[in-house]
Order: structure tokens, then sequence, then C-alpha cells
């Protein structure tokens, strides 16, 4: 099935090229960004400046963005058919998304009004709140809204949606090679500008503080209490090159 | 056992005056810029008071450094590893930048353009974070000289455990001044705190530095470390801490705060220790005995065991020449004068004070006080103005006896010295009873009291040849020290633009270019 | 005129109880208008000079010199009897009963040709110090290769020293303390006249010359002069008085020993012709409590103090941002716990101390190591960060100095007898210690700027 059949320049960009442009810029930017600025890799914590307002809202906003994670590892990753076999209708399927979803809803906007407040009315915040990191705010409450809207709006007080049909189709085309465009295109509007959004947060992840998230230490689980560190003899970089390699001139220094 | 070796510090409190200047110079080198307003790698403090932050040493309050659990063996007061990946989005023992220091400035600009006519303008303090006006409430040295001290001092952790009332009245006042450095200690429960593994202890050295490259920000070293001198930089988001001036060392001078103290109290030398017997020692249960316990995880250089192990381990010759030459291992192992920063928090710190003598408090009614010499305070240093006890709280997690003998040996070094400059008779019996030989006597007042340069910094430049090149490839590939907010290399030096190959400076300064990595040799 | 401070020109700095002579360099040019003191002083002499030569010309002045201490002017009263010519007690003789008085010639269109240069007096007077000559020699000719010679005008032919990196070396050529053989000159010429053994101490440095620009280089330890009265090398510091001590150097009095009693007729009027204790004055008993007629009891009457800072003796510059940040922030009173909890004020909060020479505004610094009774403000503190208008004045409040005042004691103005006669900087009127009592009661926590 050619999921590419019939459909328009518009739809092209929207729902196939967009998403690889912004893939491949998060995958690129990642790598820029792992190699090259270590030192802006920080989750930026601002809870030296205000303590009140973070200490509910950011546990709040974090738990509720994980289970709204996994409700999209589920709902989107997971193919219908599986949860199909193994004995799940869709309509016991859709309320348990909705309900659930609206309790992942509730604490990620909650969590995020709370941030969001914060981090525009207490000055202290304010001030160490860099371009960027407005840019990523404003992309993740659209997100959240319009996430929200659907999941709130359409699945639980609307008649309900089965995005699985759609919008998960497309989304794993993408990855199978095979992307099915018409599938996102008649989907509902809300469903259409959630998307798009999600993919503008994306291209942007790399450049932003939200590569914090990838920092998450686990390892911190088995390793030793105490780290030492040696010294270890070390070929220099070339005079002007950074480090860079692709800088090199000639004969390896 | 596992020799390694560790630049140390001991500030003798006989000498500091409370200038600050330690406080100043080591801001000026390190933490004047944006995102440090309010962090002071060295800060003094009056005691008693409540210091730097607020109560930092109240470690029910601020769960900081280890404590043991019901087998006796150590764990992080502030919780398990899982604890701290769950509470990783918001830290509950995380001090505020208030119960730090709220850093102001002023409108200074308002100043000069003040219309002609204003008469004589003057501003109020702002926020050097928000530039809204701030009305200051706390600070760094909010308590200097005692100011504040009946209001706010009888919280100070260390007159909470005291039986005997510490009055606050004039007749009987009493202060001293406590700088602070980090600790560099030997079990740091910072580094442990870390969850991405960013600190890290310098196997060459001891000096405990962040990784600012792979800090994320967590911010649990903060809470993690019970002397809270580990800091968030609000700017860069990562944490900062003391660097015992690592490149200073490394070239064999002296660290900022040490080199421009007016006092001459800070010594600098090496100490070896078993690295091996660290775990052990701090989770001796007693923490009355944490303080013999850390003494025993020295080595002592003079004995030819030692220093074949050592230098068998690695530690160059010339270091271990210098750990027999250290004034640091003399004031602590040798003369005993010198005693750890509350060792109950059982992290082994590696900067220790030489408490301060203090007059007598009620010269009728002490005992032993002998009015035709008064220097000879030997006799009555139980009745001090210092409590004794106070000083026990701070430095021998409240047993006297190893504070009693220091001041007593202070004080004999006094009497005995007094006596031969002036030609007096003297009785050696004092000096006896605390087994000081005249060697002994001679060498503490030499250090103590005529205290030169070259005898307090015993510093062994680091080694280049296992380390790697130059500051001068090093500064040009892009040193993360330079970037905005970061602290920075210190300005132009010779090796930009290409510098001189040699490795050495103008001054004749070692520069080395760390690279450091994981070597996965923990504890 | 906006002045140049320390970092932004040359000057030199030395005091008698540290060993060492410093030079200040300019670490950057004098911002905005800001000139240097030396520089205004030349352009006012040269404008003043042009002026001068239409307006004033050559005038002879009539100066009253006062009776000099250690001059023989000291014995020209014996008896300490001050008796007073203008209500005719005595005849008025000038030079004995009275000041010199002295003819002076001021040739005002010279001053500016005078300013620049070492004039010609000195090298037939020399230098004197406390009475001791410093025969200056080859300094004059050091001087004129050094800095350059004034090539017309009446000075013509001297040294320069128009410039003030020049005049700082002029000042160390002409020192003892930085001139070693004028030091020795000096202790030798101090050995005629006393007949003890003095030039030895300067011996060990007769060939050293401090100048301008080894001061530059790093400060240098000065050279055991007879300007100062104790003797200096690297063994042993400074101390007061040592060359009278252990030299037997006559003291600068009436027997040339230390001597406690003083005959002089004021000091007997008062009762202090031996020491003796006199308790601070009773300014209470003199100006009464000056408390504000309403709400006494919430007012403090205490002995005001204005001590020395541990960070600054005279200068502000214990203001600048790092400083403030490791205290309050602005001006500080300390007071005793119970006083303040007597009126009401707690650590920290505005207060506001007066009494009829001032006012000033303050954070309360309340701490037990003060005694009851007495609250200190640390002198010069900048009165332009963190000082509120007054209540009491409705102007900006003043700084610690606004509560006190000059209080000169007459025995102070004694001259013309002895070692108490008058000496430039050394002996006479000095400002008198500034015990004062202030009101110090809590104002309103809402501060205007």
């Amino acid at each position: 099935m050619n999921g590419l059949r019939g459909i328009n320049g518009f739809q092209l960009f929207w729902w196939v090229i967009l998403p690889y442009l912004a893939l491949a810029t998060f995958v690129i930017g990642h790598v820029w960004r792992y190699r090259y600025d270590q030192f802006g890799w920080t989750s930026r914590s601002t809870q030296l400046q205000e303590q009140r307002l973070l200490k509910w809202g950011s546990p709040v906003f974090h738990y509720g963005t994980f289970a709204a994670i996994a409700g999209h590892v589920i709902g989107i990753l997971i193919p219908e058919r599986w949860t199909h076999d193994i004995g799940i209708p869709e309509n016991a399927y859709r309320w348990f998304s909705a309900s659930a979803g609206t309790l992942a809803a509730v604490l990620v906007i909650g969590g995020v009004a709370v941030l969001a407040a914060r981090r525009l009315f207490v000055a202290r915040v304010r001030a160490t709140t860099s371009a960027v990191d407005w840019v990523a705010l404003i992309l993740l409450a659209i997100v959240i809204v319009l996430g929200i809207a659907e999941t709130v709006g359409v699945g639980l007080l609307g008649g309900g949606y089965d995005y699985r049909q759609s919008v998960s189709l497309w989304f794993r085309g993408l990855f199978a090679g095979n992307p099915d465009a018409t599938a996102i295109a008649h989907a509902p509007l809300i469903y259409q500008v959630h998307a798009t959004a999600a993919w503008a947060v994306i291209a942007v992840w790399p450049f932003s503080r939200l590569v914090h998230a990838w920092s998450y230490p686990v390892w911190y689980l088995w390793r030793p209490f105490v780290v030492y560190r040696s010294r270890v003899a070390s070929r220099p970089n070339e005079p002007g090159t950074s480090g860079r390699r692709w800088r090199r001139i000639g004969v390896r220094y | 056992m596992r020799p390694m070796a560790q630049v140390c510090m001991v500030m003798n409190l006989d000498k500091c005056i409370g200038c600050h200047t330690c406080s100043v110079t080591c801001k000026q080198t390190w933490t004047n810029r944006p995102g440090t307003e309010y962090v002071y790698f060295n800060n003094v403090e009056t005691k008693p008071g409540l210091g730097y932050p607020a109560r930092y040493e109240d470690q029910e309050r601020w769960k900081g450094g280890w404590t043991l659990d019901r087998k006796g063996r150590l764990r992080l007061r502030a919780g398990s590893r899982l604890r701290k990946l769950l509470t990783i989005f918001y830290n509950p023992d995380l001090p505020t930048i208030e119960d730090f220091h709220d850093p102001f400035t002023y409108d200074y600009a308002r100043l000069i353009t003040a219309p002609p006519g204003t008469k004589s303008p003057s501003v109020s303090a702002r926020s050097a974070l928000t530039g809204r006006e701030l009305n200051p409430r706390w600070g760094a040295n909010w308590e200097d000289d005692l100011a504040g001290a009946p209001q706010r001092a009888r919280s100070d952790p260390n007159i909470a455990t005291m039986s005997e009332r510490v009055l606050m009245d004039f007749e009987s006042v009493f202060l001293f001044y406590l700088p602070r450095i980090c600790e560099h200690c030997l079990n740091p429960s910072c580094v442990a705190s870390c969850p991405s593994g960013a600190l890290y202890k310098r196997s060459e050295d001891g000096i405990v530095l962040v990784d600012q490259d792979r800090c994320r920000g967590w911010r649990f070293c903060v809470s993690g470390c019970p002397y809270k001198k580990v800091y968030f930089n609000h700017r860069t988001g990562k944490a900062e801490k003391c660097t015992l001036c690592f490149p200073r060392i490394e070239a064999g001078l002296p660290t900022i705060c040490s080199e421009t103290c007016v006092g001459r109290l800070r010594y600098l030398g090496i100490v070896l220790y078993d690295a091996d017997a660290v775990t052990a020692a701090a989770a001796t249960p007693d923490p009355r005995d944490l303080y013999e316990a850390q003494l025993s995880v020295f080595l002592d250089p003079e004995d030819t065991a030692v220093q074949s192990a050592a230098e068998q381990a690695g530690i160059p010759h010339d270091w271990v020449v210098a750990a027999r030459r250290s004034p640091v291992y003399a004031l602590i192992a040798r003369h005993k004068v010198a005693l750890p920063l509350h060792p109950e928090f059982r992290t082994m710190p590696m900067v220790w004070y030489i408490p301060p003598l203090s007059p007598v408090a009620d010269a009728t009614a002490a005992a032993g006080y002998d009015a035709a010499d008064p220097d000879a305070v030997f006799a009555t240093i139980d009745a001090l103005r210092i409590p004794l006890q106070y000083l026990a709280n701070l430095f021998t997690a409240g047993d006297v006896a190893p504070v009693r003998d220091a001041l007593r040996r202070l004080a004999v070094v006094r009497s005995v010295m007094r006596a031969t400059q002036l030609g007096l008779e003297h009785r050696n019996d004092a000096a006896e009873e605390l087994q000081m030989s005249t060697a002994d006597v001679e060498d503490l007042f030499r250090l103590l009291a005529i205290a030169r340069y070259e005898d307090r910094y015993v510093i062994p430049p680091a080694h280049a040849e296992d380390a790697g090149r130059l500051l001068a490839q090093h500064a040009l590939s892009g040193c993360t020290l330079e970037s905005e907010g970061a602290p920075g290399m210190g300005g132009k030096g010779p090796s930009t633009g290409g510098g001189p190959v040699s490795g050495r400076d103008l001054a004749g300064r070692l520069h080395l270019r760390l690279v450091a990595e994981p070597t996965g040799r923990d504890q | 005129m906006p002045a140049a401070t320390w970092y932004e020109k040359h000057d030199l700095s030395s005091t008698d109880m540290h060993p060492f002579v410093h030079s200040f360099n300019p670490a950057i040019a004098p911002p905005w208008e800001a000139r240097t003191d030396f520089d205004y002083f030349s352009d006012l002499a040269a404008e003043f000079s042009r002026l001068a030569e239409r307006h004033l010309g050559v005038r002879k002045d009539v100066v009253a010199v006062p009776l000099g201490h250690d001059t023989p002017d000291e014995c020209a009263q014996p008896g300490g009897r001050a008796l007073d010519w203008q209500a005719g007690e005595v005849e008025a003789i000038p030079g004995r009963t009275m000041p010199r008085i002295v003819v002076v010639e001021r040739d005002y269109p010279r001053l500016a040709e005078r300013w620049r240069a070492l004039g010609p007096l000195i090298d037939e007077l020399g230098a004197t110090t406390k009475g001791v000559p410093l025969p200056i020699g080859s300094e004059v000719g050091y001087l004129r290769s050094h800095n350059g010679t004034i090539r017309d005008g009446i000075a013509q032919g001297r040294p320069r020293i128009d410039r003030d990196d020049l005049f700082c070396e002029a000042i160390l050529a002409l020192s003892g303390t930085t001139n070693g053989r004028l030091a020795v000159a000096g202790f030798e010429a101090l050995e005629r006249r006393t007949g003890v053994v003095l030039a030895d101490l300067a011996h060990e440095r007769a060939g050293d010359r401090i100048t301008f620009a080894d001061t530059v280089t790093q400060p240098r330890s000065v050279i055991c002069s007879p300007e100062w009265s104790g003797t200096e090398s690297e063994r042993r510091r400074y101390a007061p008085f040592t060359i009278n001590v252990e030299r037997l150097k006559p003291w600068h009095t009436l027997t040339g020993r230390q001597h406690f009693f003083l005959d002089h007729e004021w000091m007997a009027e008062l009762g202090e012709m031996l020491p003796i204790y006199r308790p601070p004055l009773d300014l209470i008993a003199t100006f009464g409590s000056q408390q504000a007629p309403a709400a006494r009891d919430a007012q403090l009457v205490a002995r005001f103090l204005t001590p020395h800072s541990k960070w600054s003796i005279h200068s502000e510059y214990q203001d600048n941002l790092h400083m403030l940040n490791l205290f309050r922030g602005g001006p500080v009173i300390w007071m005793n716990h119970l006083d303040a909890a007597s009126i009401g004020v707690e650590d920290n909060d505005w207060i506001e101390a007066f009494n009829r020479n001032g006012v000033t505004v303050a954070r309360a610094a309340v701490t037990h190591r003060v005694p009851a009774g007495t609250v200190l403000m640390y002198h010069a503190v900048d009165r332009h960060l963190q000082m509120p208008i007054a209540e009491r004045s409705g102007l900006h409040g003043g700084t610690d100095n606004s509560l006190t005042r000059v209080v000169m004691k007459p025995t102070h103005l004694i001259g013309g007898y002895a070692q108490l006669s008058y000496g430039f900087n050394y002996y006479g009127p000095t400002g008198s210690q500034r015990d004062e009592v202030a009101v110090i009661r809590r104002r309103s926590q809402e501060v205007r700027f």
C-alpha cells in the first residue's frame, strides 16, 4: 500500500518532509551538541532561586510527563493488532486511554502551569531563563495543551477518536520507510496540529535544555560511591583546531 | 595498604583576625562573575554563630555527610541512591539562596546621574539576580564580630549540645573566627552524592573537583556536603566548588587564600594516607573515636617501609621528600595541635585547625591561675573564655581531651619560649607531662610563631611526564573553562598566540593539561 | 575640583610605624574630568601667576611666626608664665612675648616659576627636620642631572620638580630615610650637638639611595635616620624613642629627659601639672540628655564612640561591593542587646542616632560584645549607599562624625614654652578625642532614599 498516493504537495510537506527534517535535525543536532557543548548540557535547575513552587510543580510535571510518554508508547508505537490479540477490545482501550490519559494530563498541565507561571512571574527564575528556554517552553506548552484537548476533549468528554488507525500508522510508517501521509491527512485537525507541534519540539530539542532528559542517571544505582580520576598522557590537539579533527592540516601532529 | 598522597591544609585559629582578605582574594580570582555572586569558596565565620549557610552544621536538618546504618555501614545521610533518583526533580535537602546569601549591588548610575541640586544622593541595595530593590536580611558574613549574636547565636549547633549554659553577656563574651574552604575529604560525600559522577577526587593530590562538562545540574552535591562547600552556579546551571587553586598547586604555589592570608595562619603540605583504610576508619562506630581513626589512616613519612611502598605505588620521590618536610603532617600527627572540623560527619576532612587560646575568663575564680605569671595558662586551660566544650563540639565530636592537650601544648610553647627569650628560669614539667621535648617546643615555635613562608608551604610541583602536555595546547584547544559563565583560565598569558613549547611560562611556572578519565579505581 | 584617587597618579606613601616607602602609580588614567592634585596645583599656580602680574605684583607680607619647637625660641618665656602683652601685663617683644613678626616678600607673578623648581636656599640652609639639619650637598647636582634643569626665568639652572614623579624623586633624594648619605650626615650633626654616638646607626646603609624607580619596583625598607626617634633595621623594627632611651640622645624637652611635671600656668590652673586621671567629659551635665521631647522612654542616651573599623583606618575604601556584601551593606551602629531591648530595637532594625551636632541613620548591629551604655559607629562609611532620609532632619543622614565635634582642650593651645612650643604638624592644637553622647531611637522601618 502506497501511503503517498493521491496526496498533494502541502500534505507531502507537513506529513513526510517536515517529520524527516525534524528527525534529521534531532539526530544530527544531538551528535553536535554532545560533542561540542558538554558545558551547556545541564538541567539548569533553578531550585536555588525558588523552592516552594518547584517542590510540587517539578515532580508533578515530570512524573506526569513520564505517564504521558508511556501513554504515547502504548498508543502510537504498539500496533492495535497486538492489543487486540491479547484480548483488549477497542472500547476498553479507549476508556483506558482516556482515563489514564486524563490523569496524566492533569498532572502534566498542573505541573507545567506551576512551572511556567513560576518561570514567568518569579523574578529570580526569570532572570536565569535564556531565549531558547522560552522557545522550548512555549513549544512544550502548545504540545501539552493540544494533547490535553485531544485526550480530555475528544477522548474523555467527546466521542473518542481511534487515532491508532491513523496517526499511529502514519508515525510508525515514517520509521518503516513507508510513510503513510493519507492516514494522518484525514485525522481531526487537533491531532494534526498536535503532531506538528511535536515535530517542532523534536527539532528544537537538541538545542535546548531538554537534552537533560537523556542524562537521567540510572547508572548511579550501581556506581561505587567515590570516583577517582588520574591524569593520563594524551596526545595534544593541533594548535588552532580546538580539537576538531576535521580542521587538521596535513600530516598528523 | 595503598599509599596515596594528598595536599592538605592546616589553619591556625590562634592567629586569625577575621580580616576576610582570604574571602575577597578568592572571590576576585574564582567567583567574581554572574552566577557566583553569592558563592564564597573561602568564607570566614564568627563563632559562636550560625555560619554560612545558616546552621549548616545541623545535619539533622540539612542531611549532609554520612551516617551509619543499623549494621554499622556507611550510608549517605540524605538517603539511598534510589531515593536520589526519585527526588531528582526536587531535592528536599537543598538550601535556598537566602540561606546562603542573597547577593546585592547598588544602582550606582543613579548617583552619577542625579540632577544638579540633589542633596547628596543615596541609593539602596538591589538584588544582583533581579535588579529589584532588596532589603538584606542575611548574608555570608551577617554575624561578623557577633552582630546579632544574642538573638541568633544560641541556635549555633555547637552550643545546642553543650550542657553548660553559654552566657551571652558582656562579661563573658568570647569569639573567634573560623575561615573555611572545601575540606577535600578522603571520603567525600559530595562525590558520593553526585548521580552523574561529575565530581571526582584526583588520585595524584586528592583535590576534589567538579567536571564542568559532565555535571548535569542535579544539585545533590550541594546537599550532600555537610560543610556546604559545593555551590550551584545559577547562570550555568552547574555545580562549582573550591578547587584548592589546583593550577597553582600543580606549579608548587600555595592557594590564593593562603598566599594572601594576612595573619600567615595557613599551612599547606603533603600527607600520605592509606586509601584502603579510609572506609573502615570513617565507619568507626563512636564519633569521638573518629579523630584517632583518621590519624591512623595517615602514614608516617619517616617510616622507610612507607617510603618504599609510596614510591612503588607511583608517588614520585620528591613528593615523598615533601611529605617528610610537611608542616601539615607535623602539626597534625607529630605535635598533635591540629584537629579536624566536625569529624562526626564521617567524610574524613583534610583541612584541619589549631584551636585558639583565649584569655582566662575570670582570673579571681579560675583554679590554677597564677597572678604572678598570667601567661602561664597551662593549669587554667579549662577556665579560658572560649569554652573547651564548644571547641570540642567543633573539632572532636565533643571529646574535650584532645582539645585540652592541643591548647596546653600551645600554652607550653608560649611560656617556654617567653622564658627563653627573656632569660628567665622556667620549669619543664609541663612540657614533660605532654611529652614535648625541647626540640618539639622549638619546632612548634618556628612553625607557628616565626611562620616563614617557605616553612608553611611545602608543595611539590606536579609531575608532567606522565600527564600530557602543555598549557599552550590546552588553551588553544578550546578549554571549556573559557566559555561564557565559566570560571575562566585567568586572562591572556604567554600561552596564547603560540607560546613557549617548553611547558614553562616566563615566570617558570609549569603548566599541565589536565585530561581526566575515570580510572574505575573507586572505593 | 574632582581629584584623582590613589591608583591614578604618582605619589609616595610612608609612615613611622611601618618601615617601608611605597609609590603610588597610576593603574588607570584619572577618569572623566578628574585630575591629579599635582596637576591642579601646577595649573592653578600658572593661572594665578598670570593674573597676579596685573593684579598683585610683588608684595610684602607681614607674618606672625609662632615661637618654634626645637629652636631657641623655646626658652623665650621662662617659668611657664603666660603673660599677655595685649592686657599690658608685659611688654610686647616679638620672638619673646609674642610671635616673631616677619616681613616676607611675595613675588606673586613668579609663583609658578618657583613652584616648578628646587630653590637655591636649600643649598645654603640644608633641610631641617625637628631641629636637625641635614646638609644637602651632592643631592642638588644629582637632581639636576636626573630631573633636568629649568631653562629660563628666575629658576634658571635649578633642578626641575614640575612633574609629580620628579617631585617624588626630589623628596626621596632630600630625606635621610631614603638617602643614606644624608642619614649619616644628619646623625653626625646630631652627634656634634648632643655628644653621644649615633652615626653608626646608619652606617650599614650609608651608600644606599632609594629612587622613585626603586619604589615602583617594590616597596623599599627605609633607612634609619635622625628624622625619626627610633632605630630601624632588618634585625629590629621601628619603635619610637629607642634612640633616646638606648643611645641617650636627649629628649626634646626642657630638661632633655622624659619628665612628667609641666609647670606651665595653664596646666596648674587645670590641676594637670602631673599626669592625672581625668574621666570623660560629662557631656550630659553640659548639654543635657539631648533627647527629643516626645517618647523619651523610647530614646536611649549612650556614649557614642567612633572607632576605626578592622578594615580601614580613615579611608572609605572598605565600602566596595565585596566588603559591603560581607556584612550588612551599609552604615551600622553597634549597640548592646540590653540597651537595644530597652528601646525595642532588634538586630538589623533601622535606627536614628542624633544629638545637638547632627543626625545619622543606620542599621542596628545588636550584640553582647559592646558594653551597655555605649554605642559604636565605625569611622568613615560611604553615605551614598544605604543612607536613608532621616526622620529628624528630612535630609539624608550624615556620617559617624555628624554627631561629633572637635572639642579643643585649652592646654593644647599652650605655645612658646619649652617642649610645648608650636611645631608644624608636630606639636600644636590637636583634634581631641571625639567622645560624645548621642540619643538612639528606633525609627520607622519604612525608609526613603
